[in-house]
Formats: C-alpha cells, sequence, structure tokens
C-alpha cells in the first residue's frame, strides 16, 4: 500500500506521543510539522527526526500531504479543520472535535462537500481494552447492556498543570477534556444516545493554580465542574454519568456496563490498555485477557486507520460522524441542565467497525 | 416516664422486628396488635406477649391508644393512615408514606386539621451509622459537601421472594422500594432537594420467577426497574442517584459524599450501623470511624419511639410526615421527570430533622 503522507499542524504537549507512534504506522508517512510557533516546530522536527518544517500555509499548499493532524488548542480546531478542508485534505482533530455543535457541524459539512475525510480523537476506543469489553458484548454471551455507569472523579489539573487556565474557561471543564474519552467508549460499546438530562454546576467560582510559576494564581471558572448526567441509548440502556474536577477521593468504578446476564468492568478509557473483567451473578469478579492488539499508548491510531480509508475506501473508526455525536452529546448535557429539560438527540452515528484480530504491529488490516 | 400506648395494624413480614423493638424502647407500650386476617394478628400477640389483639376497627375505637403503626402494604397506607387520624390517634407508616403524592397530601393535611402527629418509616437514619457521617459533615473536619452518589443497584427479587409480583407493579419498583432509605439518609445529611431529573425504564417487560413456590410463572412489569436521577439540593450539592432491579453485578459503592476537603463512604442505610469511612485530600487510604452514636443494630421502630417522646413532650419527632412527604414527593418526581422529559422543581421541602443525642441509655431517646 501507498503510505499517506501526513502533517502536523500544533506541536504542543500533546504532540510528541503523536510524531513517535506515527512514524511507525506502516499507512503512514509523517512528513512535516508545522507551529504558529516555527522554534517549537523546529525543535520538534529535530527531536522525532521530521523532514520539514513548515509555516501553516505552506504546508496546506504541499500538494503531497494528504491528511493533517490537528493538535491546535480546542478553540482553534474549528478554523484549522476548515482550512485543512479547504486545501482539499483530510483533517484528524485532536478532541473535542470542535466546542461547539455549530462548529463541529460545519468542520463535517465542509469535508462531505470537499469529498475528504474528518477523523477526530480520541482513538483509545481502538485499543486492546475497550475492543475487549465490544467482543464480550458483541459475542452475546452474557446478553445486550441495560444500563450502564462511567465516572471521572477528579479533583481538576490545577495541582499539576503549570498552565491550567483554560480548563476553566469556555472549551474546557471535565465535560469537554475527558467526556470524549468515556462517552466515545459508551457509543462503540453500546451504539448511539438518544435522549439527555442533567444537573451540571460551577462548584467554586475561582480555583488557584498550585504549581509552576504562576503558583497562587487565581482562575475565575467560567464552566461547569461537576456534571452529573443520564444518557439514554437508543438500544434502550440507560447511562449515568459524571465528569467532575470537583472530586478527592472516591470509590467509584470508572465505567460498568451491566448486561442481562452480568456485568463487565470497563478499563480506563483515556488508557488503550486493560483490565477488563467480567462478573456473573454472584461469582468474583474474573480477568477476561485482552484478545486485540494495541494495548500500550497508541495515540495516532486512529490517523493510521483513517490513512488505510483513505487508500482502501472503507470507513475509519474514529470518523468526524461519532465525534460529532459524541459533541452533540455533551453539548446537550449542558444545555439539559441550563434548559431544565431533556435533550433529544438530533444525531446519531453507527458504532465504529471492530478492530481485526492478530494484527502485526503498527499495521490495521492483515 | 409515662408511656405512649401504641397498636399494630398489619401483621405481616415486617411486624416482628417492630414487635421486637417497641416492647424495649422505654416510651413505648405496645398494647395491641390488629390485622385483616385475625388469625395472623393472634399468633403474632402470642409470640410477643402482646395483651390485645384488635380488629383493625377496634383498635381504632380503642380511647387509650395514641399511636397506630401502620405495617400494612403500601396501596392500604393512605387508607388506614386516614382511618386512624380521623380516629383522633398519630400515626407512623412503614415506608413509603403512600404510593402518591396526592395520598401523602392528605395523610399530611389530615393530621394536621386533627392535631395529630405523622411519621413514618424508614428510621434508619436515626441510627448510629447516618448520624456519625451527620456529625463529620456538621463538625467541618470536611469542609463543606459539594456532590454525592447512591447506589442501590441489585438483580431484583424474583431468584428469592416467595412472592415477588408486588416488586414490579403499582406501588413497587426499586425507587419506591428502596429510595426511601437512600433518600431519607441524604436529606437527613444534605437537606432538602430543589430539583430532579432522571431516566426511568421498564428494562424487561417480564420477570420470571425462579424462587418457590411460584417458580416459573411470569410476572408483567408495570413500573420502571431502572431509575437513573440527578438531583439538585438546595444547598447545591448535586447528588446522582440509581435504584435498580437490572443490575446483575457492580462495584459501586452505596453513598458518597463528596467534601471540600475529602469523602465521607456513607453505609448502607437500609442498616442502622456501619462502617463510616472518610479519606482526606491527598491520603491514599479511607479510614474507618468510630460510631459517635447508640443504635447500630436492627432498631426499626426507632421512630415511633421518637415520635412518643415527641407527643409526650411537644418536641418535634425526627421520622416525620413532612420528611416522608418530601421524600415521597421527590421519587415520584423523579418518575415524573422522566415521562415529562423535563426537570421537576419541587413544590416541597422540609427541615432536616435534629441529630440524635449521644451517650443515651438503651432503648431511651433523652438523657
Amino acid at each position: 500500500m501507498r503510505k499517506v503522507k501526513v502533517g502536523i499542524i500544533g506541536c504542543g504537549n500533546i504532540s510528541s506521543t503523536y510524531l513517535k507512534n506515527l512514524k511507525l504506522f506502516k499507512a503512514v508517512d509523517l512528513v512535516a510539522v508545522s507551529d504558529l510557533d516555527m522554534e517549537k516546530a523546529e525543535a520538534k522536527a529535530a527531536e522525532f527526526n521530521i523532514a520539514r518544517v513548515l509555516s501553516t500555509e505552506k504546508m496546506l499548499k504541499d500538494k503531497e500531504i494528504e491528511l493533517i493532524v490537528n493538535l491546535t488548542v480546542p478553540k482553534v480546531h474549528k478554523e484549522v479543520a476548515l482550512a485543512v478542508i479547504k486545501a482539499g485534505k483530510s483533517v484528524y482533530n485532536e478532541k473535542p472535535l470542535a466546542i461547539t455543535r455549530e462548529d463541529g457541524k460545519m468542520i463535517i459539512i465542509a469535508a462531505k462537500k470537499k469529498g475528504v475525510l474528518t477523523g477526530c480523537a480520541p482513538d483509545t476506543f481502538m485499543g486492546a481494552g475497550i475492543q475487549t469489553v465490544r467482543k464480550i458484548i458483541d459475542s452475546g454471551k452474557i446478553g445486550k447492556p441495560v444500563a450502564a455507569t462511567a465516572f471521572m472523579m477528579g479533583c481538576g489539573p490545577e495541582g499539576w498543570h503549570p498552565n491550567p487556565d483554560f480548563f476553566y474557561k469556555k472549551g474546557g471543564g471535565p465535560l469537554l477534556d475527558m467526556g470524549p474519552y468515556y462517552i466515545t467508549a459508551l457509543v462503540n460499546l453500546v451504539g448511539p444516545v438518544r435522549r439527555v438530562t442533567s444537573s451540571a454546576r460551577i462548584t467554586f467560582k475561582e480555583r488557584i493554580t498550585g504549581s509552576g510559576p504562576k503558583k497562587g494564581a487565581k482562575i475565575k471558572v467560567e464552566v461547569p465542574t461537576h456534571v452529573a448526567g443520564v444518557l439514554d441509548f437508543k438500544s434502550g440502556a440507560v447511562g449515568t454519568m459524571i465528569m467532575s474536577f470537583d472530586i478527592n477521593a472516591s470509590g467509584l468504578p470508572r465505567i460498568e456496563i451491566y448486561c442481562e446476564k452480568g456485568t463487565i468492568s470497563v478499563p480506563d478509557p483515556n488508557t488503550f490498555n486493560g483490565p477488563v473483567k467480567v462478573k456473573i451473578g454472584n461469582g468474583e469478579w474474573k480477568d477476561v485477557p485482552l484478545a486485540f492488539g494495541y494495548s500500550e499508548n497508541s495515540r495516532g491510531l486512529g490517523v493510521a486507520d483513517m490513512a488505510c480509508a483513505l487508500r482502501s475506501g472503507r470507513k475509519h473508526r474514529a470518523s468526524g460522524e461519532l465525534a460529532f455525536h459524541v459533541l452533540d452529546v455533551m453539548q446537550s448535557l449542558e444545555e439539559a441542565s441550563k434548559k431544565g429539560k431533556h435533550i433529544i438527540l438530533a444525531s446519531t452515528c453507527e458504532r465504529p467497525a471492530v478492530m481485526v484480530r492478530g494484527l502485526k504491529a503498527y499495521e490495521m488490516e492483515k | 416516664m409515662k408511656k405512649v400506648k401504641v397498636g399494630i395494624i398489619g401483621c405481616g413480614n415486617i411486624s416482628p422486628i417492630y414487635l421486637k423493638n417497641l416492647k424495649l424502647f422505654k416510651a413505648v407500650d405496645l398494647v395491641a396488635v390488629s390485622d385483616l386476617d385475625m388469625k395472623r394478628a393472634s399468633i403474632k400477640a402470642e409470640e410477643f406477649s402482646i395483651p390485645h389483639v384488635f380488629s383493625p376497627e377496634n383498635l381504632l375505637r380503642e380511647k387509650e391508644i395514641g399511636i397506630i403503626v401502620n405495617l400494612t402494604i403500601p396501596k392500604a397506607h393512605r387508607e388506614v393512615a386516614l382511618a386512624s387520624i380521623s380516629a383522633g390517634k398519630s400515626v407512623y407508616n412503614e415506608k413509603p408514606l403512600a404510593v402518591t403524592r396526592n395520598d401523602g397530601e392528605k395523610i399530611i393535611l389530615a393530621a394536621r386539621k386533627k392535631g395529630v402527629l405523622v411519621g413514618c418509616a424508614p428510621d434508619t437514619f436515626m441510627g448510629a451509622g447516618i448520624q456519625t457521617c451527620r456529625k463529620i459533615l456538621e463538625s467541618g473536619l470536611l469542609g463543606r459537601p459539594v456532590a454525592a452518589t447512591a447506589f442501590m443497584a441489585c438483580p431484583g427479587h424474583e431468584s428469592w421472594h416467595p412472592a415477588p409480583e408486588f416488586y414490579y407493579q403499582k406501588g413497587g419498583g426499586p425507587l419506591l422500594d428502596m429510595g426511601p432509605y437512600y433518600i431519607t439518609a441524604l436529606v437527613n445529611l444534605l437537606g432538602p432537594v430543589k430539583r430532579v431529573t432522571a431516566s426511568a425504564q421498564i428494562s424487561y417487560k417480564e420477570r420470571l420467577i425462579t424462587s418457590q413456590p411460584k417458580k416459573g410463572k411470569r410476572i408483567k412489569v408495570e413500573v420502571p426497574t431502572h431509575v437513573a436521577g440527578v438531583l439538585d439540593f438546595k444547598a447545591g450539592v448535586v447528588v446522582s442517584l440509581i435504584t435498580s432491579f437490572d443490575v446483575k453485578a457492580s462495584a459501586l459503592p452505596i453513598i458518597e459524599i463528596y467534601c471540600e476537603g475529602g469523602t465521607i463512604a456513607v453505609p448502607d442505610p437500609n442498616t442502622f450501623g456501619g462502617p463510616v469511612k472518610i479519606k482526606k485530600w491527598k491520603e491514599n487510604a479511607w479510614e474507618e470511624i468510630p460510631l459517635a452514636f447508640g443504635y447500630a443494630e436492627n432498631s426499626r421502630g426507632l421512630g415511633v419511639a421518637d415520635m412518643a417522646c415527641a407527643l409526650m413532650s411537644g418536641r418535634k419527632h425526627r421520622a416525620s410526615g413532612d420528611l416522608a412527604f418530601h421524600v415521597l414527593d421527590i421519587m415520584q418526581s423523579l418518575h415524573e421527570a422522566s415521562v415529562k422529559g423535563k426537570h421537576i422543581i419541587l413544590e416541597s421541602t422540609c427541615a432536616k430533622p435534629a441529630p440524635m443525642k449521644t451517650g443515651l441509655k438503651p432503648f431511651e431517646l433523652e438523657k
């Protein structure tokens, strides 16, 4: 297969994992990096041995590059994605797809018009952990899912992050920051969401930066930091979800899927790994061996999958359609609390295809 | 000490623990039992050495009896309570207060008019476990509560209960059956609720009885069996609640209260005991907190004894009709929120019941 030439825009914190992994995936030829700060881009290019450093404009004009990985901050996801699409290239956004439903929709529609693909992180659901859970569900051995719980109970990133302000501004908050991992995993496992309701609250009006040069600086909180939601899936299953930056300690499991005959304990959807556990009735929790590859940190897997899809014409898994539905779920959760009513979702999506088993390292097809 | 004479109506499954305990509480003089089935009442009277067995009508005519403990099935709670009130007696209902908000309101209004008291189970929140949690919350040790979770997730009762049909019929379901324990405990700890939202679903249209003697019989499910709600408390605390008969297994904790400076693991509110655990901010391990109150064992009837004391002294009782009505309102609003597809702002409210006293002698409520 001819490799797909890929460029990265945005060389911030998350870029290192992408740079490392995209050099290894067989379907990808990572040829260029870009950043508003050219020095930052050059440093990354040197570190990861990338052939070219380009300004964003030049990267978009480069005829050979077919796919751009958009690792900019959430607020500019839309702008960068639309520019990429306009240049006739497929685009893969870091999560979330965009910070509003309207922005997300513009990206999807523009890509469809232009005949290019849209992809979006997270791709953790393609990892060994969640795929093994999916296999258990699809096998029917413990029956259909009837309910689920998903909890991200954190105390907020200001304790360790040197620059935590954006977590508490529009486009931040626990829901947009961590929700994509949890909701994408749930949609992959249980299918699309039909209706949501919630209560979302700004618990503390101010947060204090806890480390780094800004230590002691106050952050004004603009987005809900505790979002307690209920998701009705199309399948009839009911999900209870909490995304919070307000919790110091909890004994809650991360994700549990309650099926007709037993329950699956789902691993952290912010990783690719296990453990996956199943409990039938009064029996013990039993570890289920992972049945798929990609259990280590494989961020970029969704990009490689999209590169394969570009060549073969098949659908890619971490698709814009999936990411748009997840964004719609998140925005609807916030709206439900504000409007005091349940929101019936206008969007939907298909469950992405299951991963292929027995793959060689860094390949997506047999 | 003066005692209040008490009679029980309804000698079913729950009655033995009330009979046992109400004979022991110092403020209560349990003088009579009653049941539509007089034979059943006679057996209980004999077993627990109760002086009188009456028909319900005759029990209500007994001048000396001040409190009727109403242990009938939920559907009959209203009728029996109204008859007791009409006879000029205070009434203490088994949970829930009634099966609808309207029925509950009728009971409360009738009692107010007549100048008698209404009480209602559960009284587990008066036990050592929940009272110790309340003390921790009010001590300020962990700062203000900001959120909580409460989960009653079980597979239903058709695999062990000899006659499980009522769990799946109107007046049953996991919310009305077990919700009172959880919600009453939460209101006692966090205060009243302002707004609720929920999704409540019938996951299975039928349930198959696998217990004897009705093994193989199917039950048509009339009420939601998985209720996933979110409760906004007046104090600002946001609580995620699940009551479910559709969960085969889970690692969910029972109740956790998340405070500014740490978390409290609250014991099973269907018991009076512990353990109570806390995990402070930045500490790795949960720490068990010794129970600071009496009544750690099964003390069902404690709410009746407390109401007897209140009748004699004029103070407020803890397991009150107002509290039970607010809890009933919350439960019905959770169901309605799902059906109507909107959040429900509660019309009812209540005050937090007074904390229990520490250092009480067994079966006493005052020092």
